[in-house]
């Protein structure tokens, strides 16, 4: 395999669409690119001057405050007995059931403390978010174990399977965000004993998980996991200085950067043993992650950015443009979400908001810690192909996924973490651009 | 072969011949070819030509006794599968010696290979309107039925540029008779050809149109063109260009497909979501190259925008190259293996843009693709180019020695090459 990294390609896919009359809607690639990005041939631009940073900002606060967070108010939270029922028709505005998820509670904990710590500190949202811990901390299995998959409105178990690790996760970076909201440590203690324990049983050699694969095996390694624990790693560090803690982030970055990055086709796949060598199974070693791949990445960049460690900065990224570049449907546009088959090229064909959410975090990390010209790129095409495809202004809630061409999507679900997080932490990077007078942090220069 | 062929496009350049020099006379000027090393790619093309495809078509290939050409051999020791000789292959090699010998060495022994061929294959000619018998003996005697349309085109695209070299007339006028033939044929409701290459399942479509037919007919218009006005082939060529931009061009996703209707409307069986992007690819360069006879500046943008898209999307994002049969567009079912020719049509569509416009992309692809070629399909001790392969490269085609897209592509980027280093890296200015 050569170490030339094929997908990177962009001296022809920036004006792949010029001219073509693919993409109908450009205006919004005009607004945020009042001129030719790809005029400027320096990697590092010394000036981010592609965007229209304060138009984006306002369009971004008005999605969030104007649309999204009230009608998260009126048709998904529960005021009454705490937490989210997400299972709304988004054209109709009707709740299809009243189920509530640790996953969905833990992501709504930390959407609303977020938002409270860092965009606008109404009180509302704390109380939501308030009510949201009170309501799922009362179902935290006392034996370590992780949370049952989901409750009624009221919170009485549906089943008596246990979850993933990913509820747990999910409740641990929802309340080490409590915690800075409400400036109560046990919350951040309590996030860092639910992370640490669901990290113990994640290391246990009988451990399972439903994976991509033809036969699994015990105790697999995921991808998955990986990111999750590192984000949650990385926005605890950002709170305080923690050993433990520190050291799981590493461990992550080196099972994502060493182990699951495949060595033959360079891109990241889901599942690894035990012991992080690869699978030999005809299935899990062919799965490319992509979606995940894509936004753990961004999360190694969001790491490399807080340890101030500029190899890893640029390692990660030349990775997340590899992924990126490679999900990126060169017919219809969007990212796809997996490659099931590396070797034989046979991608998953549907699309997932998420995953164009999360480039779109990757590419601003980009932007703003160096300017790169490939990432204002990327961001406008992104940016541009999501308002067209996943935005309806009659819908209460943005479209989660759908076919490939978005003809047919799905219309039963208000996502309330990935959409808001990218607003969020959108909105609070082009603050700091316009900060230091539209310039990269220069930080790896 | 040292040094670079780019400069100042970073890690491109410094691994193309894995040497870090990297300044050249053309890149310090501002002359438009910024980024191409001219004089070390004309040394380059010129190598491969004459030092390694002549002298091994000459030892291994050639039937200098019989005429014709017999490419079954193993590119690893030149040994022979068989000595059989086919329509397309004394077409093509008769095209190629005849096109080497009137624009790069007038060697006489080159026009005598493609005399040699033409007196082999023109013993065969159809006396009616079929076309030439598929495959013969090494001493011409007939091994099959008769052949497709393309036997007779590339017979015919060798006669006329023959005639050229020989200063004989009469051979182009055979060659125009063909393909005159050739199109008749084709454009009746029952002409029949089965387009093979989607898979064994598809359904045959009477009197098809297919893209694989206008490009040949395109190329051979355009060549016959170049040497002077054709009334008959300006027609066809105009034929050719709305049948590609304004039918096969598929409106909804802006790829090439390769069947349609003999109506021209799209089938509605599994032709209908069929992209050759390997035809698609080789169609634009020579649609370039007749926008660049007809000096047509709006009709060669359009076709740069068209073959940016196809180079775009059959592009192996993952182990790099070019994909060439996207089976079903909306499926996105791909066939994953490579063959040369593909990324040879790519590498002589870049030049010619890089050419005339001077664009640093068409100039990156370029260098991008020739990189891999040279990597992937120029195997160390091996007589020939492969010809084919896996998606890897790492089993690939050993048995034919390929003598018409690679001379061709050597050739035709060789011939850019001089023009370019004369102009001194400047742009044609072809569109003023």
């Amino acid at each position: 395999m050569s170490n030339k990294e094929y997908s990177r390609r962009s001296f022809l896919k920036q004006n792949t669409f010029a001219g073509l009359g693919l993409m109908s809607s450009a205006t919004l690639a005009i607004s945020v690119l009042p001129f030719d990005t790809r005029a400027s041939t320096h990697k590092d631009l010394k000036q981010i001057s592609g965007l229209d940073l304060k138009k984006l900002r306002g369009q971004y606060s008005e999605a969030l405050l104007g649309k999204f967070i009230p009608n998260l108010g009126k048709y998904v939270v529960d005021h009454e007995l705490g937490g989210f029922m997400c299972s709304v028709d988004i054209l109709t505005r009707k709740l299809v059931n009243t189920a509530k998820r640790a996953w969905f509670e833990g992501r709504g904990i930390w959407m609303y403390s977020f938002l409270y710590n860092n965009i606008d500190k109404d009180p509302a949202y704390l109380e939501i978010a308030r009510k949201s811990k009170d309501f799922i901390l009362k179902r935290l299995p006392a034996d370590g174990s992780y949370f049952i998959s989901s409750f009624t409105k009221e919170g009485v178990p549906i089943g008596d399977v246990e979850g993933d690790i990913y509820g747990n996760l999910f409740v641990a970076e929802g309340l080490a965000e409590y915690a800075k909201a409400t400036a109560e440590p046990k919350y951040f203690d309590q996030a860092k004993e639910i992370v640490l324990k669901a990290v113990q049983r994640y290391d246990r050699p009988e451990f399972t998980y439903n994976y991509k694969a033809e036969n699994r095996i015990a105790g697999p390694r995921i991808l998955g996991h990986w990111m999750i624990l590192l984000s949650v790693c990385t926005q605890m560090l950002r709170q305080r200085s923690d050993k433990e803690i520190r050291t799981l982030a590493d461990r992550c970055v080196d099972a994502i950067m060493n182990h699951h990055l495949n060595k033959n086709y360079k891109l990241l796949n889901e599942a690894l043993a035990h012991d992080m060598s690869p699978l030999t199974d005809p299935v899990a070693s062919q799965y490319g992650d992509l979606g995940h791949g894509c936004e753990t990445l961004a999360f190694v960049m969001n790491y490399a950015v807080l340890i101030k460690d500029a190899e890893l900065f640029h390692r990660s990224s030349k990775e997340f443009k590899r992924h990126v570049d490679t999900s990126w449907d060169d017919v219809y546009g969007g990212f796809y979400h997996e490659l099931p088959n590396v070797d034989k090229n046979i991608w998953t064909l549907n699309k997932l908001r998420w995953v164009h959410e999360e480039i779109l975090i990757g590419a601003m990390i980009l932007i703003e810690h160096t300017g790169d010209e490939w990432a204002v790129n990327c961001f406008a095409k992104t940016e541009e192909y999501i308002r067209k495809n996943y935005v309806r202004p009659e819908y209460a809630f943005v479209i989660d996924s759908g076919d490939r061409k978005m003809q047919n999507h799905t219309r039963v679900r208000a996502e309330h973490y990935h959409y808001p997080r990218q607003l969020m932490v959108g909105i609070l990077a082009i603050d700091r651009i316009i900060s230091r007078g539209e310039k990269p942090s220069g930080l790896f220069s | 072969m040292s040094g670079t062929l780019l400069a100042g496009l970073g890690s491109i350049s410094l691994n193309t011949f894995g040497s870090e020099h990297h300044v050249s006379s053309e890149s310090e000027n501002d002359h438009g070819s910024k980024g191409l090393e001219l004089n070390k790619l004309h040394e380059f093309y010129h190598a491969e030509i004459f030092d390694r495809f002549i002298p091994n078509m000459d030892k291994y290939v050639i039937d200098h006794q019989l005429g014709g050409f017999m490419t079954s051999i193993d590119i690893s020791n030149g040994k022979q599968a068989n000595s059989n000789k086919t329509a397309w292959f004394e077409g093509r090699g008769m095209w190629t010696y005849s096109f080497l010998y009137n624009n790069l060495n007038k060697n006489p022994k080159y026009l005598d290979a493609a005399r040699k061929s033409k007196d082999f294959i023109l013993k065969h000619l159809p006396e009616d309107d079929r076309f030439f018998t598929s495959s013969y003996s090494k001493d011409g005697k007939p091994l099959s039925g008769p052949g497709d349309i393309y036997s007779s085109l590339f017979v015919a695209e060798g006669l006329a540029e023959f005639a050229k070299a020989s200063g004989d007339k009469q051979y182009f006028t055979i060659a125009k008779k063909i393909i005159l033939s050739c199109l008749k044929r084709y454009d009746s409701p029952d002409y029949d050809y089965y387009v093979a290459y989607l898979n064994p399942g598809a359904t045959k479509i009477p009197g098809p149109r297919v893209l694989g037919h206008w490009m040949v007919f395109l190329r051979a218009a355009t060549q016959i063109l170049e040497n002077g006005p054709d009334a008959e082939m300006e027609k066809l060529a105009d034929r050719c260009l709305d049948a590609c931009l304004n039918h096969h061009l598929n409106p909804e996703y802006q790829l090439f497909n390769e069947v349609l209707n003999h109506d021209f409307s799209r089938p509605d069986n599994s032709y209908k979501d069929f992209a050759y992007t390997g035809h698609g690819i080789e169609m634009c360069w020579m649609l370039h190259f007749e926008a660049a006879r007809r000096k047509d500046k709006k009709l060669f943008d359009r076709i740069t925008g068209v073959f940016k898209r196809h180079v775009t999307v059959a592009h192996d994002d993952v182990y790099g190259g070019y994909f060439r049969a996207l089976d079903h567009v909306d499926n996105n079912i791909w066939k994953v293996d490579k063959v040369l020719w593909l990324q040879e049509e790519v590498l002589i569509g870049s030049m010619f843009i890089a050419e005339h416009t001077g664009e640093e992309w068409a100039k990156e692809l370029f260098s991008e693709t020739l990189e891999y070629v040279r990597k992937n399909f120029v195997k160390p001790g091996n007589l020939f180019w492969a010809s084919a392969g896996d998606r890897f490269l790492k089993d690939y085609a050993k048995m034919r020695a390929e003598h018409y897209h690679h001379p061709r592509h050597l050739m035709l980027n060789l011939l850019a090459l001089k023009r370019m280093i004369k102009r001194n890296g400047k742009p044609s200015g072809l569109f003023g």
